[in-house]
Parts: C-alpha cells; sequence; structure tokens
C-alpha cells in the first residue's frame, strides 16, 4: 500500500464516521419525534375516551334531570289542580254571599214594611202575657 | 314471558326439623311457577320416602324419584336433572332454605336479562335454630376469585341447555362437584349475573361444610383438582394447591415466557427517615428491587425532576449499572406527564409503574403479576402495599362509599371479608404506587391523563380500563412497603374531585368487585 492509498482510506474511514454520526443524529431526531407523537396520541386517546366518559355522565344527569323534570310537571299539574279546586271553592263561596247578602236585604225589607209593623203592633199583648206566663 | 324454574334437590338423610324448613320454604314462595325435582338416594330414615311421597301427592309440581340404591350426591343430582323440564335449573340442598323472594327475584333477573346462563346471588348461614349469620356479600362475576373459593356456591341457577351441553354433574369431585360444574359452566358463557340480595340461607348443621370449613376436607381437595382441570382446559399452566390454613385453593401461575418489563419510578430524589434511617427514597427503592427481584428480564427507568441533587442520580448509577436508564424531566410537577414520558422511552410489553417510596418484600413479586397480566382480558394488576409498620396501606381500590385504598390501616394478618384480603381478586382499581399495566392496554386508553397532575391519576386509568371491558388483578401474593406516612393528610383538591366525578360519578359507590366497606 502506498502512501497515496492509506490517505485515501483514512479519508474514507473518516467520511464513514461522519456520515454514521450524521446516521446517529437523525436516528436520534426521528426517536424524539416518535416519542412526542406517542405522547400526543396518549393525550388525543386520553381525551377521546375521557370525552366519551363525560358524555355519559351527563346522559346519567341528562335523565336524571328529565326525571325530575317529569316529576316536577305532575308537582305542578297537582298544583294548577289544587288552584283550581280552591278558585271553584271562592267562586261557589261568592255565590252563596251574594245569596246571604240579598236575603240579608230582602230581611231589612221586611223589618221596614207597614205590615210587619202592624203586626208587631197587634202582638203587643200576645207578647206582654207570654212575658207574664214565664 | 315467565319462565318455568326447574329446583333440584338430590335427598340423603337429611335432618327432619331441616327438611320441613326447606319445604316450607319452597312452596311459601311468591314466584308460583316452579316446579321441585326431587330424587332420594336411598335413605335409611324411612319416614323420608314417606315425606316425598306426600309431597308429590299434595303439589303436581313436584317430582319424586326413589333410587334404588345409594350413588352419592352427583348420582343424585343428574338423575334429578333428568327429571327437569323448566328452562332453568335452581340448585337447593335438602337442609336449606330459600328467601321468600329468592324465585321471584330470580325470574325478574331472567326477564331483565334474557340472554342469562348463570345466575347465582348473596346468601347467609342459618343455625339449627334459625338464627341468621355469616352473610357473605359478594363481588359481581369475579374469575379471579372464584379461582380461589366456590363464592358463587348458593343460590345457583344455570340454563338448563347449557348444563346439559357441559355434561351436568361429573363424578371424581364429591364436595366440589358443584364447584367443577360451575367452573365448566362459566368457561362456556359469559353471560353471568349476580343478584346482590341474600336469597339462600345455608343450615349449618354439625358436619356440614357450612359450620365449619374444615369440616369436609375432601371436599378441598376435590375443589383443587377442579381448578387444576379448569386451568389445564384453558391451557394456564399453574401450580394448584389447597390451603388448609386459609380453606382456599392457590393457584400459583407458571411462567412459560419472561416478557420484558419497564419499571418506571418518577422521582425528585426525596430523602425520609425508614426505619429509624434517613434514606433518599428513589435509591433504596431500586436498590431493592435489583437486589431482591428474582424476575430477571427487567430495565429500571427513573424519570428525574430537574433540581435532583446529582448525587442522587449517581448514586442510583451504582447501585443498578446495567439496566438504569435516566429521564431528565424539566417541565412543571405533573405525575401523569412524567409516567407517560417513562412509557414512552421503554420498549417493554409490560411496564411497572413503582413510586420512589417503596421497598420490595416478595422476591417473586414481578412473577406474580405477570403470571396475572399475560392474561388477554387483564390490563392491570397490583400487589398488597403495606406501611413501614407492617399495616395495610393498599388492598386494592374501593369505592363503595367513597374512592379510597381498600384496607388501609388495618392489619396485614386479617383475612377480611370471606378471605378477601388472603386471595387474588378482580378489584375496579389499584394504587399508581406500584401498578403493573400492558404497554398496549396503556396505549389504547390513551396512558395517564394529565388532568390529573397529582391526584386520582391511577382511579382515572384504572376506570378507562374497566370501561373497556379489561380486568384489574389485585393480588396479596406480591407484597412491598409503601412509605407513605400512615398520618397523611387527604392532600386532594375539591377541583380534582370535580374532574373525577365529571368523568366517572357513575362508578363511584358503585363498585362491582368490592360491595363491603
Amino acid at each position: 500500500m502506498d502512501d497515496n492509498q492509506a490517505v485515501a482510506a483514512d479519508l474514507s474511514k473518516i467520511e464513514l464516521q461522519a456520515e454514521l454520526l450524521l446516521s446517529r443524529n437523525k436516528l436520534q431526531v426521528a426517536e424524539e419525534k416518535i416519542m412526542h407523537l406517542e405522547l400526543a396520541l396518549l393525550q388525543s386517546r386520553d381525551f377521546s375516551i375521557g370525552t366519551a366518559a363525560e358524555m355519559g355522565e351527563m346522559r346519567v344527569e341528562h335523565n336524571t334531570i328529565i326525571e325530575k323534570l317529569k316529576d316536577a310537571n305532575t308537582h305542578i299539574k297537582n298544583h294548577l289542580a289544587h288552584i283550581k279546586r280552591l278558585e271553584e271553592a271562592m267562586a261557589d263561596l261568592h255565590r252563596s254571599n251574594a245569596l246571604q247578602r240579598g236575603q240579608a236585604a230582602e230581611l231589612v225589607r221586611v223589618y221596614n214594611s207597614a205590615s210587619w209593623k202592624i203586626g208587631r203592633f197587634v202582638m203587643i199583648p200576645v207578647r206582654i202575657l207570654r212575658k207574664i206566663s214565664s | 314471558m315467565t319462565p318455568l324454574l326447574s329446583i333440584v334437590t338430590p335427598v340423603y338423610d337429611p335432618p327432619r326439623y331441616a327438611f320441613e324448613k326447606c319445604i316450607e320454604t319452597v312452596f311459601a314462595q311468591e314466584f308460583k311457577d316452579w316446579e321441585w325435582c326431587l330424587v332420594d338416594d336411598c335413605s335409611t330414615a324411612p319416614w323420608v320416602k314417606t315425606r316425598l311421597n306426600e309431597l308429590q301427592a299434595l303439589d303436581q309440581r313436584v317430582k319424586v324419584y326413589l333410587r334404588s340404591e345409594n350413588g352419592g350426591i352427583v348420582a343424585a343430582s343428574n338423575d334429578a336433572i333428568s327429571l327437569t323440564t323448566g328452562e332453568f335449573i335452581v340448585l337447593l340442598d335438602n337442609d336449606d332454605e330459600l328467601h321468600l323472594d329468592a324465585l321471584e327475584e330470580v325470574a325478574t333477573c331472567i326477564n331483565a336479562n334474557p340472554i342469562v346462563d348463570y345466575i347465582y346471588s348473596d346468601e347467609d348461614k342459618i343455625t339449627e335454630d334459625g338464627e341468621h349469620f355469616d352473610e357473605f356479600v359478594k363481588p359481581d362475576w369475579s374469575p379471579e376469585r372464584f379461582l380461589a373459593q366456590n363464592y358463587c356456591s348458593h343460590l345457583s341457577v344455570m340454563r338448563t341447555s347449557l348444563l346439559n351441553e357441559v355434561g351436568r354433574f361429573r363424578n371424581g369431585f364429591d364436595g366440589a362437584q358443584d364447584y367443577d360444574l360451575f367452573l365448566r359452566i362459566t368457561e362456556q358463557t359469559k353471560n353471568i349475573v349476580h343478584i346482590p340480595k341474600v336469597l339462600y340461607h345455608w343450615r349449618a348443621v354439625p358436619g356440614s361444610t357450612a359450620s365449619a370449613n374444615n369440616a369436609k376436607l375432601y371436599a378441598y381437595t376435590a375443589a383443587a383438582k377442579a381448578v387444576d382441570e379448569h386451568l389445564k382446559r384453558r391451557r394456564i399452566t399453574a401450580e394448584v394447591k389447597f390451603d388448609p390454613a386459609l380453606s382456599l385453593v392457590t393457584v400459583n401461575r407458571q411462567l412459560t415466557e419472561h416478557p420484558k418489563v419497564s419499571i418506571i419510578i418518577p422521582t425528585c430524589g426525596t430523602r425520609k427517615s425508614i426505619f429509624g434511617v434517613d434514606t433518599c427514597l428513589v435509591v433504596n427503592a431500586v436498590e431493592s428491587v435489583e437486589r431482591r427481584s428474582t424476575y430477571a428480564n427487567f430495565e429500571i427507568i427513573v424519570v428525574v425532576d430537574k433540581g435532583t441533587p446529582p448525587q442522587v442520580v449517581a448514586d442510583l448509577k451504582a447501585v443498578c449499572p446495567n439496566r438504569l436508564k435516566i429521564i431528565d424531566y424539566d417541565k412543571p410537577f405533573n405525575f401523569s406527564d412524567k409516567c407517560n414520558i417513562g412509557v414512552v422511552n421503554s420498549d417493554a410489553p409490560l411496564i411497572l409503574f413503582l413510586n420512589d417510596d417503596t421497598e420490595i418484600i416478595s422476591p417473586d413479586w414481578i412473577e406474580t403479576m405477570v403470571g396475572h397480566i399475560i392474561e388477554e382480558d387483564v390490563a392491570m394488576v397490583g400487589p398488597m402495599l403495606l406501611f413501614e409498620d407492617g399495616r395495610i396501606q393498599s388492598a386494592g381500590h374501593s369505592n363503595t362509599h367513597s374512592l379510597h385504598n381498600f384496607c388501609t390501616g388495618l392489619s396485614s394478618n386479617i383475612f377480611g371479608h370471606f378471605r378477601m384480603l388472603k386471595l387474588a381478586r378482580e378489584v375496579s382499581g389499584v394504587t399508581g404506587a406500584c401498578a403493573l399495566i400492558k404497554r398496549d392496554a396503556y396505549f389504547e386508553v390513551g396512558g395517564m391523563s394529565e388532568i390529573y397532575p397529582l391526584a386520582f391519576n391511577d382511579c382515572d386509568i384504572a376506570f378507562k380500563f374497566l370501561e373497556l371491558g379489561y380486568r384489574i388483578i389485585w393480588t396479596p401474593n406480591a407484597r412491598l412497603f409503601h412509605f407513605e406516612s400512615a398520618t397523611r393528610p387527604a392532600n386532594v383538591k375539591p377541583s380534582e374531585v370535580k374532574l373525577l366525578m365529571s368523568r366517572w360519578g357513575r362508578k363511584i359507590n358503585n363498585d362491582q368487585y368490592c360491595k363491603v366497606h
């Protein structure tokens, strides 16, 4: 082997080493990228599973609310029926009040009439006798 | 449509008072669409045959067959099954009692789940004097627990066609013939429903299995045999034994493969006094993993916060020179993010998250947990964690009443409700302080959620696994110390609770595997 050949071999060895180093660096970069991608993948999957679980929770809550709403509606209906019954009772009361007022006026009119007064005057001796006998 | 329920009762010399109570509870059922198939296995007491004939004459729903020779409980039960015409079989022993609503509850359950194949309920025991005790609050279908104990037992109801398909009761399992049958049935179906009500009263007469766990040792030998055969059919290699001290079947899975495990430890190099000695927690944890673990194929990835003393990193490298990877973390504290970064820096199929304030007790802790996680539908496995003083720190998670570590603060010697602290079982979650997770499952659910930087990240990922149909196993056979302060205040922010509730509120106080507090 002459000197030129030895130098050429050394050069190619250095080139190969440099190439190897470059490849190793590239590999390291690629590995880091893979790791980042794997982390991103983990996060994405966690997000999707977590969101699905949250939706499940919301569905349960939604169903609970619907049930509560149904109960509330029933309660409101019962309440409205009760109010209606109260209103009817009040109307009845008003009607009987009006009737009573009419009857009271009629009574006043009777008491003030001449025939009632004459009747009472005619009956005075009878009332006196009743008081004495009692 | 109400199903016809066929009650199956093999009869052999029952105590007369108990048999009369049994008859009383069947005839008093609210649900009327039943038939009762009784087979006398050649009882020696003459009154038995007379009484059975009386019953048959009394009600046309009663079918009686008198065997000419004693064939044992398996033969008698199978003969009784042959008499049935109903869509479902209800098993009732000749000295036990049904709750008055038992059949009604079963019929309601069948109507609500038309494809159900196997139903079981809670049960209690009853003394000769009729006093109830020992109520067994059971989990929903828990196959791992079922390998250790026949917890389904009474009341059991199964679809007749499936019962016939699996070959009814088998000889050679006397005393555990029902366990063997249930194992074969549950291999064939996933349509299994638990009715969380006491529908069966198991009479504790002297010598019965109900009265003393060691009254029928032969039954436990048969139970171990049933489990062994079950595992063989499922092609699971395991050493199956019966533990007489615990009255449990123990299953020790033998690993045929040893997949690589990446142990991920997030740390900031905290020091604490352990057993009276000032210790760097993470160095202690790594050292104990390195020195005590018998599992060979693992690496340790320590995710180190910026600001961790350089000496800590140097010490870590010294105690674990060959399989340690240090990952620097220079973002604001987020436990979940640190875990995720640890995972993406590993390539192992199994990930084991470990807090830096832990120390290994069981040398085979990794093997034990790997043994469970290799099952296809298991995503997460956790061990028994103990405080420094030996009390329980966590025996899995429980969501009953509130989210908490199950049995925290109790002695590690206690057995728990029906020995649930001494057997591997399904749980709703395990603490992130030590959790083995399948990498694929971890990626499938999106890993640890970064919206929980401190608390509840382990609960959240467990709920995600459950949501996708995975099982989570807790085992008492892997034990570690967790040097968390036993008096640590619950450092949970209301916003974190709100966040968890927004995702998983419906799962809180609705724990399918742990219904006892």
